[in-house]
């Protein structure tokens, strides 16, 4: 369950982190937290792209709408041409770019999540639109609508939720921030690379709690079941027990047999564990690719041994403590 | 001769500028304290409001200003809770309402209303977006460092310029200050402006200002036919 999770974590934000960079900017810039008093999730102005174009070292300025849908999955509005120029265009397993303004572009893991095909229509924001294009994933987006199309349904006319900076060398993306941040403060203004960084789980807060109650959760679950079946299992042994201290088995040789065969348990439960993340992975890769990605966290195989031991161990306390505590004569006797 | 009399008449001035100075800040101590006492008793017989509303939200580096109008209803729904719905016409039609804990935005274009449960921020959305409509003197006091920078005729309307420094560090951050325009007719705002940091603002203005008028449980509902999208 942790590696399932934590892997769904990494896959989740990696992808976007993937994503992110595909869109081939060297800058990216959002607005400031301040959308709670114009209510909007788009509230930059058009007319930044302009003032953009005129900083040196600047080359290319270009800006997105992002409508959320729930969930994980969002509706970006992009204009083609200009996305274009930015990213290098889009790789089209089948289908083409935008022909109508309610056409919508997918990729290839959103089409196979929903079964979509070119020519397909798609429910999304209480709109039906037709999918045009079909393309391959890591830019940008899942799901890509015309700007103005989206701009215009949503009420908002020339807004923009971000927007992405090419400047004419990538060593020059730091100082051209630095002279934006001064210029623009109380905006996120981002190299892409730091961008990226932040996509990660110790910088969304969220998920790191997310993954603390996981831990937890694991670790109260191992605790119950491996203090049932090691407490089943010194109830069944009662009379082995009982032979065993007849014979002049100490109190520590009997919690050395509950406590190894607990460690063995913990172990085989772990590598079982590893072993069905990667079924859990297929699953996904099958049944839900564009909204749930799962990755192989390596690092956390120790992490989830070390946590399925503790919580085994901490569960094999009062077991053991019975066993110890049992008197030679009654398990002896005991039916 | 010449000059001790200069150098007396120097002297006198300066006392005469300090003490007019000094009674000036008295006086606007005193304004201030009588606005707040105001606002105070205006908030107790508060139920709520009509008017219209007129937004400019300005981008500083570009000196760019967008405007967006539309009408606007505030009602007590309880001692410590506003509820408002504000309806912008025109090209960038939609309507913003705040129920509870919920914020609602109603695009007619989609027919769609989307839920935010604001959670944490359900305070300050109910007392920033309309900053001024039904509150106390005792609570602007309390969340902001408020001067008075005095009368002003401001919408057609004789009112109190207010400006306001938000106390709380985390509100500071995203809104370097408050100016407020209150009515002296109807105690309620004719004007805000919030700046945002990097020189941006947005300007809110109300017109035909209606206090307590007769407002129906359904005056601020949003349209029922609409489809509701939760998004977190």
């Amino acid at each position: 369950m942790i590696l399932t999770l934590v892997g769904v974590s990494y896959g989740t934000l990696d992808e976007a982190a993937r994503r992110a960079r595909g869109v081939g900017a060297d800058i990216v810039v959002r607005p400031p937290g301040t959308s709670l008093i114009a209510a909007s999730s788009s509230p930059m102005s058009e007319g930044l792209l302009a003032f953009f174009m005129k900083q040196p070292h600047v080359t290319f300025a270009t800006g997105t709408m992002i409508q959320p849908l729930g969930g994980f999955d969002s509706l970006s509005g992009i204009d083609l041409d200009q996305f274009n120029k930015l990213s290098g265009g889009f790789r089209f397993v089948k289908g083409h770019g935008f022909q109508n303004d309610d056409d919508v572009m997918v990729d290839e893991y959103y089409a196979r999540e929903k079964n979509l095909g070119v020519g397909s229509t798609i429910q999304l924001m209480n709109h039906t639109w037709r999918v045009s294009g079909i393309f391959e994933s890591g830019k940008l987006a899942r799901v890509c609508a015309k700007l103005d199309v989206l701009q215009t349904l949503t009420g908002s006319p020339r807004k923009l939720s971000q927007i992405y900076l090419k400047v004419d060398d990538p060593p020059h993306a730091q100082s051209v921030v630095n002279d934006l941040r001064d210029k623009m403060p109380g905006y996120f203004i981002y190299t892409m690379d730091e961008f990226a960084s932040l996509l990660t789980i110790s910088s969304v807060g969220l998920l790191r709690n997310f993954i603390g109650v996981v831990i937890g959760i694991a670790v109260i679950v191992g605790f119950l079941v491996v203090t049932m079946a090691m407490y089943t299992a010194v109830l069944e042994r009662t009379r082995e027990i009982g032979i065993l201290k007849a014979l002049g088995a100490s109190s520590g040789y009997i919690l050395n047999l509950l406590f190894r065969e607990t460690l063995l348990i913990a172990v085989i439960g772990t590598v079982v564990g590893i072993i069905m993340t990667y079924g859990t992975q297929w699953l996904m890769m099958h049944a839900v690719p564009a909204t749930l990605t799962q990755e192989t966290v390596y690092e956390w195989w120790p992490i989830a041994g070390a946590i399925s031991v503790v919580g085994a161990l901490l569960g094999a306390i009062f077991p053991g403590w019975k066993a110890v505590k049992q008197d030679v004569i009654q398990a002896l006797s005991y039916e | 001769m010449a000059r001790s009399s200069l150098s007396a008449r120097l002297t006198v001035t300066i006392f005469v500028v300090a003490l007019c100075d000094l009674a000036a800040t008295t006086c606007w101590a005193q304004s201030t304290a009588e606005i707040f006492s105001r606002l105070d008793r205006a908030a107790q017989s508060f139920v709520g409001a009509t008017a219209g509303i007129r937004v400019t939200t300005h981008t500083g580096v570009i000196d760019e200003d967008e405007t967006q109008a539309g009408t606007v209803a505030v009602k007590r729904s309880s001692p410590d809770e506003i509820q408002f719905l504000i309806n912008f016409t025109g090209q960038d039609a939609q309507a913003i309402a705040l129920r509870g804990r919920t914020l609602q935005i109603y695009y007619p274009k989609l027919n769609t209303i989307r839920e935010y449960d604001v959670g944490k921020y359900k305070d300050l959305a109910q007392k920033l977006i309309l900053l001024g409509f039904g509150m106390p003197g005792r609570e602007l006091a309390a969340n902001y460092d408020v001067s008075n920078l005095g009368a002003e005729r401001v919408q057609s309307e004789d009112s109190v310029h207010l400006q306001l420094t938000p106390k709380a560090p985390e509100v500071l951050k995203q809104l370097s200050r408050v100016d407020l325009w209150i009515s002296l007719k109807t105690n309620c705002p004719v004007q805000q402006k919030f700046y945002l940091p990097g020189g941006d603002y947005r300007l809110a203005a109300y017109s035909d200002i209606k206090i307590n008028p007769p407002l129906p449980a359904s005056a601020l509902d949003l349209p029922k036919a609409a489809k509701r999208e939760r998004m977190n």
